[in-house]
């Protein structure tokens, strides 16, 4: 089983966001692993590990900080990383998407992966557009996957906890959601391995896409009311709340 | 292309999520500017699509139809949005949407826009705003 695992580098959303002009401003704030490729590299080495086939991690470098995330997934069990010298930060889920089908393209994929969704996928997420670019069959909202023979059961989350079973024949594109297992630990001495002994491959970014978005402007949202905190003991903060209700005509 | 504004409705049971009205709503404000018509579009069979206030329905209605599929669904709208050349495609950011939105954008000459509050702008741009990562707000066109 052939396995391809496209991951996203994204700004880091721990802190504020910093602003320059009309975007985020790159230059101050961290990139990290985005959250759902975590489940997705978790659930291309399960397959991996079910069925066998090796696993290919690749993802845009946005700033020439992509090689811990790869060096991550390689202790996590991945076998092969590519990564693809964007060196745009502000490269939109299209271009990222063009440039790993154009990528992908070669490597005779059985299953790529792909996190269900991002955090600035502003423009939509990767994975419907390297199944549209590369001309297979996408299924988004994944929780579980068993690959059998040329097609993959997998489970897909609708909203209200509803899950479905699907036949999907491969090659296919699966946007994970989460992971039937958490997403495993590396040891930071396995991660260090890797950094020393990997070898990550260079792809330079081939196709072109366009969304179509521009940035008009970006802002911290405005304030629009805020909490009021009833101190006191039970008694005094039941009587404010029944204050308060009577005073808005409610009690 | 024509000043019509598609909303990509969803059901599941025979019964239409709330997001489905919701962007009917909006897309009858929105055709109203444009000098166009909301349309709803119901992909499924065994469904009954009478249900929605907007100024046609196109019922795609098939058996084969009846239960969710991103590739049937989306190659089903992908013809519908060359053969009718809508102005705005609205889909919900759920289970359904989000496999067939960006799917339909990026291979099907559409552009593409998220956002959570619309504004027509001039011509060919529409503005929108929405959380942006961190809390933060964003309007594009």
């Amino acid at each position: 089983m052939n396995i391809v695992v496209a991951i996203k580098h994204i700004p880091s959303i721990a802190d504020d966001l910093p602003v320059k002009g009309n975007n985020v401003d790159f230059d101050s704030v961290d990139f990290v692993l985005n959250e759902c490729d975590e489940h997705s590299i978790e659930q291309a080495v399960l397959v991996k590990e079910a069925v066998g086939g090796t696993v290919t991690v690749i993802g845009v470098d946005m700033i020439g900080e992509l090689d811990n995330a790869l060096h991550l997934a390689l202790a996590k069990g991945a076998d092969k990383a590519v990564k693809i010298t964007g060196d745009d930060p502000a490269a939109d889920s299209h271009m990222q998407a063009k440039w790993l089908a154009e990528a992908i393209k070669g490597m005779g994929a059985n299953i790529v992966f792909a996190g269900v969704q991002a955090s600035n996928d502003l423009d939509g997420q990767i994975g419907p557009m390297i199944a549209a670019y590369l001309d297979m069959p996408y299924i988004g909202g994944v929780s579980s996957v068993e690959a059998t023979g040329d097609s993959a059961t997998v489970n897909k989350e609708f909203a209200g906890g509803v899950g479905a079973k699907y036949s999907v024949s491969m090659p296919l594109v699966a946007g994970v959601q989460v992971c039937v297992k958490p997403p495993r630990y590396a040891p930071m001495s396995k991660v260090r391995q890797m950094a020393q002994t990997a070898t990550i491959e260079k792809v330079a970014p081939s196709g072109d896409s366009s969304s179509g978005l521009v940035f008009k402007k970006m802002a911290p949202p405005v304030v629009t009311g805020h909490a009021e905190m009833i101190e006191g003991s039970s008694k005094e903060v039941a009587k404010k709340i029944v204050e308060l209700l009577k005073s808005k005509g409610l009690a | 292309m024509s000043n019509d504004v598609f909303v990509i409705t969803e059901h599941m049971d025979g019964k239409f999520s709330d997001v489905s009205f919701e962007m009917v709503g909006k897309a009858k404000e929105l055709a109203s500017a444009l000098g166009g018509q909301a349309v709803a579009v119901v992909v499924g069979g065994g469904v009954s699509s009478n249900v929605f206030a907007s100024d046609s329905t196109i019922h795609v209605d098939d058996a084969a139809l009846s239960n969710f599929n991103p590739e049937a669904y989306g190659k089903v709208i992908e013809a519908l949005v060359k053969e009718k050349s809508p102005r705005l495609v609205m889909f919900g950011w759920t289970a359904t949407g989000m496999d067939m939105a960006a799917w339909l954008s990026a291979g099907r000459a559409c552009h593409w826009r998220r956002m959570r509050k619309y504004r027509r702008g001039s011509d060919d741009e529409l503005s929108g705003i929405r959380r942006q990562v961190g809390s933060r707000r964003c309007r594009r066109r």
